[in-house]
């Protein structure tokens, strides 16, 4: 049941009604309900297996890639319009909500080509309009000072912080709306984490920013909204500091505290 | 076994045992070494000597750059002999004039082996090119596009059960299939044509493309194509998931993220195996022996006849006849590597002349095949370099 405080809804942009999703006969999220604020950024926690990185990536589709997974039923809506009506193309779908993912991948080309990726795949060709989105997306992800002499090499020759880095750059080049994390940090050591952090933060208020997280502190530190899963329902979702600081459920306390695993 | 020392260990069987069963591994390791190195030292130690002569510059690239001919070989009273063409051995023969004690024939033993060399590569080029296209389309739809249930491991099975078809099966599929069967444009439909199609200009006529490169190298092409789908869908499946992920996230369609994100990464291992599928082409015999291959033939596929062209034919007439010599080459039977050991090991009287061009060719062959290996592996070591991830 979900527990929410009153200022929870007041514009979201992706509203999550009964949503039952499975693999295959493997039911995996059951009736979830949840409204996810827009230029918020929400956090989702929970044990592993707790379905929320499924939930995650059942927003930008990218979930359709794996062959038994499917909707049982319910509805995921961005601005009121069903993602998995008939009418909806998961590729445009994608444009327009980045994905980011644990272990960072940048393919291995140069760091310009992993940058304007996204805009390529979508037919751009200008060298100057990929030049300028490359810059600027590389800016707002906080890279350009550190590449911006070495633009044609491999990307795979960055540091692990600056892959990912690049992979933030990668999704929003293509100036998306939502940007999803499923657990960014969890291959970074702590500096690189704090980088990536700090990013996230400054970047607020441009993107709506949905993370998965194993990290509780981490969930502190940027989350405006946090929601607790455990075993494919959200158990409460609010304000972060009021969710840590005075849990409305036993559960989500046993779990904050370090006493739920 | 001393109580002193609790290690000493006691347990004699087990350790005879353990002895015992190091010796025979190693031993059976040390066997396939011998094997492969007296196979290669004894076709070295009896086919090199076709491509070495006793004067300067010592090798003999004549067994490389000639057709294949019958030998002559003239011994004279004095007991000299020598081997030499038939054009020559009439001139000795000639000069020799009583002084003639004997003169022996074998066919198919002189001259060289530019024929079944240029025929077997041509085989080769169109096997590979009809199975990689072939094997590749099938093992992207395999590895990305198919959902894995009934339908995917019934094309699997088939796939499996296509690699141990017997070759000579092969060889008969191919004949009854490419040679006798095979669809071509003609006016002129032959009578043995299975049936035809009128396309109103002219005929589809299903009369098969006769014994030619091109159906040889379709039957090839049958016989490499397991172990082409099946590299290669490894290939696409050691190309981690991730890319795939990120591709599709980032908006691409399934073809866009295949083309920039996981054909460019499976590339050198569709290379290497199909260096290895090169290997396998060119060393079969019985898919070429009903399909493509020839004992013997004195030209090499450009040099047919053609009509002369009269002396004030344009330049567009010259161009026209020489693009009609390279595409005839498909349409022409060959001499083929395999099929001409086969021939001078199977098909004629032994003696050791007709010994040393077999094992001259073999030992060519080897090296031929030995030098595509060698290019897989620098590929392999080389590309991987370049593409790792």
């Amino acid at each position: 049941m979900p527990t929410d405080s009153p200022s929870a809804t007041p514009h979201p942009i992706i509203s999550v009604e009964r949503f039952n999703y499975a693999y295959g006969d493997h039911q995996v999220l059951f009736d979830v309900d949840l409204p996810i604020r827009s230029e918020d950024v929400t956090a989702f926690i929970g044990p592993s297996g707790c379905g929320k990185s499924t939930l995650l990536r059942s927003i930008n589709r990218i979930n359709d890639l794996v062959d038994s997974a499917r909707v049982v039923s319910g509805t995921i809506k961005v601005d009121g319009v069903d993602l998995y009506s008939p009418e909806v193309d998961p590729i445009a779908l994608r444009r327009q909500i980045g994905m980011v993912f644990q272990k960072y991948n940048p393919f291995p080309r140069s760091i310009f080509e992993n940058a304007v990726y996204g805009l390529r795949v979508a037919g751009i060709t200008d060298k100057a309009e990929l030049m300028d989105a490359a810059e600027r997306s590389l800016k707002a992800a906080a890279l350009w000072e550190e590449v911006k002499d070495r633009l044609q090499e491999l990307a795979t020759g960055l540091s692990g912080g600056q892959q990912q880095r690049l992979c933030i750059a990668r999704a929003i080049a293509l100036q998306p709306r939502i940007l999803l994390m499923d657990e960014p940090c969890a291959a970074l050591d702590p500096i690189a984490t704090a980088k990536i952090e700090e990013l996230i933060l400054s970047l607020r208020g441009s993107y709506t920013f949905v993370i998965v997280t194993h990290n509780m502190e981490q969930a502190k530190r940027i989350a405006d909204r946090t929601t607790f899963f455990y075993k494919g329902k959200v158990i409460e979702t609010g304000d972060t500091l009021d969710l840590f600081t005075k849990p409305g459920n036993k559960l989500t306390e046993d779990y904050v505290t370090g006493r739920l695993v | 076994m001393s109580a002193s020392n609790p290690f000493s260990g006691d347990n004699d069987s087990a350790r005879r045992r353990e002895t015992a069963m190091r010796w025979l591994l190693r031993l059976g390791s040390y066997f396939v070494v011998f094997v492969t190195v007296a196979i290669f030292a004894h076709i070295s130690h009896k086919g090199l000597p076709a491509l070495l002569k006793p004067e300067f510059p010592y090798i003999d690239t004549s067994f490389l750059t000639e057709l294949p001919g019958t030998l002559h070989v003239i011994e004279d009273k004095q007991g000299r002999v020598t081997q030499t063409s038939p054009q020559e051995a009439e001139t000795i023969k000639k000069q020799l004039g009583n002084e003639l004690r004997s003169e022996k024939t074998i066919s198919y033993a002189g001259g060289g082996i530019l024929g079944p060399i240029v025929g077997t590569a041509l085989l080769v080029l169109v096997s590979v090119t009809v199975a990689l296209f072939l094997g590749v389309c099938c093992a992207i739809y395999l590895s990305e596009y198919a959902k894995k249930g009934k339908f995917i491991e019934m094309v699997r099975l088939a796939i499996l059960n296509l690699a141990g078809v017997p070759s000579v099966v092969f060889g008969l599929f191919g004949l009854g299939a490419f040679v006798l069967t095979a669809p071509v444009l003609t006016d002129l439909p032959a009578d043995r044509a299975v049936f035809v199609i009128p396309l109103g200009f002219t005929n589809l006529s299903f009369q098969g493309w006769d014994t030619c490169v091109l159906s040889g190298g379709f039957t090839l092409a049958f016989v490499i194509l397991p172990v082409i789908i099946t590299a290669s869908e490894q290939c696409l499946q050691a190309v981690p998931q991730g890319f795939r992920e990120t591709s599709m996230a980032l908006g691409a369609t399934r073809w866009q993220t295949i083309w920039r994100s996981v054909l460019p990464f499976a590339t050198p291992g569709i290379l290497t195996s199909t260096i290895l599928g090169i290997a396998r082409a060119a060393g079969e015999t019985a898919p070429i022996m009903f399909t493509a291959a020839l004992a013997f033939k004195d030209k090499l596929p450009w040099q047919k006849d053609l009509p002369p062209l009269p002396a004030d034919a344009g330049m567009f007439a010259h161009w026209e006849q020489s693009v009609q010599r390279c595409l005839g080459v498909f349409t022409e039977s060959v001499q083929a590597l395999p099929y001409h050991i086969y021939t001078l090991a199977a098909k004629i009287p032994q003696n050791e002349y007709s010994e040393q061009a077999q094992y001259g060719s073999v030992f060519v062959f080897l090296i031929l095949v030995a030098s595509l290996a060698a290019t897989s592996i620098w590929l392999r070591i080389h590309l991987r370099k370049k593409y790792k991830w």
